[in-house]
Protein backbone atom coordinates (compact mmCIF):
# COMPACT_ATOMS: atom_id res chain seq x y z
CA UNK A 1 0.00 0.00 0.00
CA UNK A 2 3.01 2.72 1.01
CA UNK A 3 4.16 1.29 -2.39
CA UNK A 4 1.06 2.24 -4.28
CA UNK A 5 1.52 5.71 -2.46
CA UNK A 6 5.14 6.93 -3.36
CA UNK A 7 4.26 5.52 -6.77
CA UNK A 8 0.95 7.63 -6.88
CA UNK A 9 3.43 10.36 -5.91
CA UNK A 10 5.85 9.70 -8.75
CA UNK A 11 2.87 8.91 -11.40
CA UNK A 12 1.61 12.36 -10.60
CA UNK A 13 4.77 14.42 -10.37
CA UNK A 14 5.59 12.73 -14.17
CA UNK A 15 1.82 13.89 -15.45
CA UNK A 16 2.50 17.03 -13.92
CA UNK A 17 6.32 17.75 -16.05
CA UNK A 18 4.91 16.35 -18.86
CA UNK A 19 1.44 18.49 -18.84
CA UNK A 20 3.67 21.54 -18.08
CA UNK A 21 6.55 21.26 -20.52
CA UNK A 22 3.53 20.25 -23.33
CA UNK A 23 1.90 23.63 -22.18
CA UNK A 24 5.01 25.61 -22.51
CA UNK A 25 5.71 24.29 -26.47
CA UNK A 26 2.18 25.17 -27.12
CA UNK A 27 2.46 28.88 -25.72
CA UNK A 28 5.97 29.34 -27.50
CA UNK A 29 3.72 28.06 -30.55
CA UNK A 30 1.24 30.43 -30.40
CA UNK A 31 3.50 32.85 -29.29
CA UNK A 32 5.76 32.95 -32.25
CA UNK A 33 5.26 35.06 -35.29
CA UNK A 34 4.26 31.89 -37.67
CA UNK A 35 3.99 33.45 -40.99
CA UNK A 36 1.09 31.04 -42.17
CA UNK A 37 -1.51 30.48 -39.22
CA UNK A 38 -5.24 30.35 -39.74
CA UNK A 39 -7.63 31.44 -37.27
CA UNK A 40 -8.94 27.98 -37.04
CA UNK A 41 -5.31 26.65 -36.13
CA UNK A 42 -4.61 29.54 -33.40
CA UNK A 43 -8.32 28.77 -32.14
CA UNK A 44 -7.43 24.84 -31.70
CA UNK A 45 -4.45 25.94 -30.29
CA UNK A 46 -6.01 27.87 -27.83
CA UNK A 47 -8.58 25.43 -27.03
CA UNK A 48 -5.47 22.32 -26.23
CA UNK A 49 -3.84 25.06 -23.76
CA UNK A 50 -7.31 25.38 -22.01
CA UNK A 51 -7.37 21.48 -21.37
CA UNK A 52 -4.32 21.38 -20.90
CA UNK A 53 -4.28 24.15 -17.99
CA UNK A 54 -7.76 22.22 -16.06
CA UNK A 55 -5.88 18.59 -16.98
CA UNK A 56 -2.66 20.66 -14.55
CA UNK A 57 -4.95 21.62 -12.02
CA UNK A 58 -6.73 18.16 -11.71
CA UNK A 59 -2.98 16.88 -11.42
CA UNK A 60 -2.14 19.58 -8.84
CA UNK A 61 -5.38 18.45 -6.81
CA UNK A 62 -4.71 15.02 -6.96
CA UNK A 63 -1.14 15.60 -5.79
CA UNK A 64 -2.28 18.04 -2.69
CA UNK A 65 -4.82 14.58 -1.83
CA UNK A 66 -1.86 12.01 -1.68
CA UNK A 67 0.68 14.21 -0.33
CA UNK A 68 -2.17 15.03 2.49
CA UNK A 69 -2.57 11.20 2.93
CA UNK A 70 1.24 10.42 2.99
CA UNK A 71 1.08 13.15 5.84
CA UNK A 72 -1.47 11.54 7.58
CA UNK A 73 0.49 8.17 7.26
CA UNK A 74 3.36 9.12 9.00
CA UNK A 75 1.83 11.01 11.59
CA UNK A 76 0.01 7.89 12.45
CA UNK A 77 3.71 6.50 12.79
CA UNK A 78 4.88 3.03 12.96
CA UNK A 79 2.23 -0.17 13.63
CA UNK A 80 1.18 -0.24 17.26
CA UNK A 81 2.45 -2.52 19.75
CA UNK A 82 0.09 -5.56 19.98
CA UNK A 83 -1.51 -5.02 23.40
CA UNK A 84 -2.41 -7.83 25.84
CA UNK A 85 -1.85 -10.58 23.24
CA UNK A 86 -1.16 -13.94 24.56
CA UNK A 87 -0.36 -16.71 22.85
CA UNK A 88 -0.73 -20.96 23.64
CA UNK A 89 1.77 -22.77 22.06
CA UNK A 90 1.57 -26.07 23.94
CA UNK A 91 1.84 -28.55 21.28
CA UNK A 92 2.82 -26.67 18.61
CA UNK A 93 5.51 -27.34 16.25
CA UNK A 94 8.48 -26.12 17.25
CA UNK A 95 12.53 -25.61 16.27
CA UNK A 96 14.88 -24.37 19.43
CA UNK A 97 15.41 -24.86 23.26
CA UNK A 98 12.25 -25.80 24.98
CA UNK A 99 12.65 -23.00 27.55
CA UNK A 100 13.77 -20.47 25.55
CA UNK A 101 13.09 -16.55 26.72
CA UNK A 102 12.18 -15.50 23.29
CA UNK A 103 9.41 -17.24 21.61
CA UNK A 104 9.16 -16.41 17.29
CA UNK A 105 5.35 -17.76 15.93
CA UNK A 106 4.98 -18.22 12.87
CA UNK A 107 1.18 -17.78 10.99
CA UNK A 108 1.90 -19.54 7.87
CA UNK A 109 0.19 -20.83 4.86
CA UNK A 110 1.57 -23.29 2.21
CA UNK A 111 -0.09 -22.60 -0.86
CA UNK B 1 4.98 -22.98 13.90
CA UNK B 2 0.95 -22.25 13.54
CA UNK B 3 -1.30 -22.73 10.55
CA UNK B 4 -3.12 -19.50 9.03
CA UNK B 5 -4.52 -20.84 5.45
CA UNK B 6 -5.96 -18.30 3.53
CA UNK B 7 -8.64 -20.17 2.66
CA UNK B 8 -10.52 -17.42 0.10
CA UNK B 9 -7.47 -17.27 -2.21
CA UNK B 10 -5.52 -21.02 -1.21
CA UNK B 11 -8.17 -23.44 -1.55
CA UNK B 12 -5.66 -26.32 -1.00
CA UNK B 13 -3.63 -24.88 1.92
CA UNK B 14 -6.17 -25.92 4.30
CA UNK B 15 -5.68 -29.63 3.65
CA UNK B 16 -1.75 -28.93 3.08
CA UNK B 17 -1.66 -28.20 6.56
CA UNK B 18 -3.62 -31.02 8.15
CA UNK B 19 -1.05 -33.22 5.79
CA UNK B 20 1.91 -31.96 7.66
CA UNK B 21 0.31 -32.80 11.18
CA UNK B 22 -0.71 -35.97 9.74
CA UNK B 23 3.21 -36.43 8.72
CA UNK B 24 3.93 -35.01 12.83
CA UNK B 25 1.75 -38.35 13.61
CA UNK B 26 4.63 -39.98 12.23
CA UNK B 27 7.42 -37.58 13.16
CA UNK B 28 8.34 -36.17 10.13
CA UNK B 29 6.27 -32.74 10.64
CA UNK B 30 9.55 -30.66 9.42
CA UNK B 31 10.07 -32.61 6.53
CA UNK B 32 6.91 -32.46 5.40
CA UNK B 33 6.82 -28.68 6.32
CA UNK B 34 9.83 -28.30 3.67
CA UNK B 35 8.56 -30.12 0.78
CA UNK B 36 5.52 -28.57 0.86
CA UNK B 37 6.45 -25.02 0.69
CA UNK B 38 8.94 -26.63 -2.40
CA UNK B 39 5.51 -27.66 -4.39
CA UNK B 40 3.38 -24.90 -3.57
CA UNK B 41 2.07 -25.81 -7.08
CA UNK B 42 1.59 -29.75 -6.26
CA UNK B 43 -1.49 -29.18 -3.15
CA UNK B 44 -4.35 -30.32 -4.37
CA UNK B 45 -5.52 -33.76 -2.09
CA UNK B 46 -4.78 -36.03 -5.17
CA UNK B 47 -1.15 -34.92 -4.74
CA UNK B 48 -0.68 -35.10 -1.25
CA UNK B 49 -0.33 -38.65 -0.51
CA UNK B 50 2.39 -38.52 -3.16
CA UNK B 51 4.59 -36.41 -0.80
CA UNK B 52 3.51 -38.91 2.19
CA UNK B 53 5.47 -41.83 -0.35
CA UNK B 54 8.45 -39.55 -1.17
CA UNK B 55 9.03 -39.01 2.91
CA UNK B 56 8.48 -42.55 3.22
CA UNK B 57 5.76 -42.56 5.56
CA UNK B 58 3.24 -45.26 6.18
CA UNK B 59 0.99 -43.89 3.24
CA UNK B 60 -2.40 -45.96 4.97
CA UNK B 61 -2.06 -44.41 7.98
CA UNK B 62 -1.43 -40.99 6.03
CA UNK B 63 -4.48 -41.65 4.27
CA UNK B 64 -6.76 -42.47 7.05
CA UNK B 65 -5.38 -39.32 9.03
CA UNK B 66 -5.89 -36.92 6.03
CA UNK B 67 -9.48 -38.23 5.48
CA UNK B 68 -10.60 -38.88 8.96
CA UNK B 69 -10.04 -35.06 9.38
CA UNK B 70 -7.99 -35.63 12.41
CA UNK B 71 -6.15 -32.66 12.89
CA UNK B 72 -8.89 -30.44 11.13
CA UNK B 73 -10.10 -28.88 14.69
CA UNK B 74 -6.09 -27.91 15.36
CA UNK B 75 -5.83 -26.46 12.07
CA UNK B 76 -9.13 -24.29 12.44
CA UNK B 77 -8.14 -23.20 16.16
CA UNK B 78 -4.87 -21.78 14.43
CA UNK B 79 -6.80 -19.84 12.35
CA UNK B 80 -9.27 -18.23 14.71
CA UNK B 81 -5.85 -17.64 17.34
CA UNK B 82 -4.78 -15.87 14.51
CA UNK B 83 -7.54 -13.73 13.56
CA UNK B 84 -8.42 -12.79 17.56
CA UNK B 85 -4.34 -12.19 17.32
CA UNK B 86 -4.24 -9.60 14.37
CA UNK B 87 -2.93 -11.60 11.87
CA UNK B 88 -4.36 -10.45 8.61
CA UNK B 89 -2.13 -12.38 5.88
CA UNK B 90 1.05 -14.64 5.42
CA UNK B 91 3.60 -15.02 7.18
CA UNK B 92 2.85 -13.19 10.35
CA UNK B 93 5.67 -13.29 13.02
CA UNK B 94 4.98 -12.75 17.16
CA UNK B 95 7.74 -12.32 18.69
CA UNK B 96 6.98 -12.55 22.57
CA UNK B 97 8.62 -13.77 26.02
CA UNK B 98 8.11 -16.78 26.82
CA UNK B 99 5.89 -16.64 30.14
CA UNK B 100 6.23 -18.86 33.65
CA UNK B 101 3.88 -21.32 32.63
CA UNK B 102 5.88 -22.56 29.83
CA UNK B 103 2.59 -22.65 27.86
CA UNK B 104 1.75 -19.48 26.55
CA UNK B 105 3.84 -16.56 25.01
CA UNK B 106 3.63 -12.63 25.68
CA UNK B 107 3.68 -10.78 22.23
CA UNK B 108 5.89 -7.87 22.49
CA UNK B 109 6.31 -7.36 19.19
CA UNK B 110 4.63 -8.12 15.14
CA UNK B 111 6.76 -8.83 11.93
CA UNK B 112 4.66 -8.81 8.82
CA UNK B 113 5.49 -10.29 5.87
CA UNK B 114 8.64 -12.15 3.96
CA UNK B 115 11.15 -9.86 6.18
CA UNK B 116 14.97 -9.98 5.90
CA UNK B 117 17.19 -11.56 8.40
CA UNK B 118 18.05 -7.73 9.22
CA UNK B 119 14.49 -7.03 10.08
CA UNK B 120 14.51 -9.90 11.91
CA UNK B 121 17.69 -9.62 14.12
CA UNK B 122 16.60 -6.02 14.32
CA UNK B 123 13.31 -6.46 16.49
CA UNK B 124 14.70 -8.96 18.43
CA UNK B 125 17.76 -7.00 19.68
CA UNK B 126 15.54 -4.12 20.73
CA UNK B 127 13.51 -6.44 22.87
CA UNK B 128 16.57 -7.98 24.31
CA UNK B 129 18.08 -4.07 24.83
CA UNK B 130 14.52 -2.62 26.89
CA UNK B 131 14.32 -2.77 29.49
CA UNK B 132 13.36 -5.82 31.45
Amino acid sequence: MTFAFVDGTRLASWKLVTAAATLAVLILAVASPAPAQSTEEVQALRKAIEALRESQQRIEKELGEIKTLLRGRQAAGPEAEPQNVVLTIDGDQFKGEKGATLVLVDFTDYQ
Amino acid sequence: MRDFPLESIHPHAFKAAEAAHCAADQGKYWEMHDRLFAHQRNLTAGELPGHATALGLDLPKFRQCLESGRHTAQVRRDLTDGETAGVRGTPTFFLGVMEASGSTVKVVRVIRGAQPFSAFKATIDAVLAAPK
